[in-house]
């Protein structure tokens, strides 16, 4: 997938929400207990991302990063990954389906060049072609 | 669609989709701990800009009495 320095693509969405399945991509540096925490020592950052199933559990959730107060959703990870919600509004019927794989990272960086072309293009494809995501919900910290 | 805390940052890269739940501090995207019902609320009125005639950078935004205390968002730094 190519990203546009220039042109913000807009893609029209035409289906039914109802219809829709939809995957969660945070930069607030949420990721399972059991995966490598991002690496908060680095000044420039963490340029990985960690993938996240769909059948997780919020309490198998926690969150790295050194940017932003994440007291809250060390309270309840929902704040800014809302799997939890999601999953309520597919039981009210409002979304169709949870998407297969979700996405964390950190949002901080300095590497912006690295972020904009390498990760974020990763991240983008990962979700594209491993995710069945007809519409994604993107959060910050 | 993008959920944000921080208006003016995240408009310097003009999402196509964006709703900014107005006075929410920074780590509280959808809320607070706890308040699902919000919860539930500030994710259907992102989802539900998929359907709305957005345009990139024109963030909506949405105030939320139920959150309670307000916060000022981040500024950009003129330089």
């Amino acid at each position: 997938m190519s990203i546009s320095r220039k042109c913000v693509p807009f893609t029209p969405f035409e289906r039914e929400l109802a219809r829709s399945t939809i995957a969660i991509v945070t930069a607030g540096g949420v990721h399972l207990e059991d995966q490598e925490g991002f690496n908060i020592a680095d000044e420039l950052g963490d340029l990985t991302y960690r993938e996240i199933p769909p059948d997780v559990a919020a309490s198998d959730l926690m969150v790295t990063h050194h940017h932003y107060d994440h007291t809250d959703a060390d309270e309840d990870i929902n704040v800014v990954f809302p799997i939890d919600v999601l999953r309520d509004l597919q039981s009210e019927g409002f979304i169709a389906e949870i998407a297969k794989k979700h996405i964390g990272y950190m949002g901080y960086t300095m590497q912006l060049k690295a972020m904009y072309e390498g990760t974020a293009r990763e991240i983008a494809n990962d979700i594209d072609k491993g995710s069945r995501a007809d519409a994604v919900v993107l959060t910050g910290g | 669609m993008l959920i944000t805390v921080s208006p003016e940052v995240s408009a310097q890269m003009r999402p196509p989709r964006a709703l900014y739940p107005k006075g929410f501090k920074i780590g509280n995207s959808l809320g607070r701990p706890g308040m699902r019902e919000l919860q539930r609320q500030v994710l259907r009125d992102a989802l539900g800009l998929l359907s709305q005639n957005t345009r990139p950078g024109d963030l909506v935004t949405i105030e939320y009495p139920e959150y309670g205390e307000q916060y000022e968002p981040p500024r950009v730094k003129k330089l």
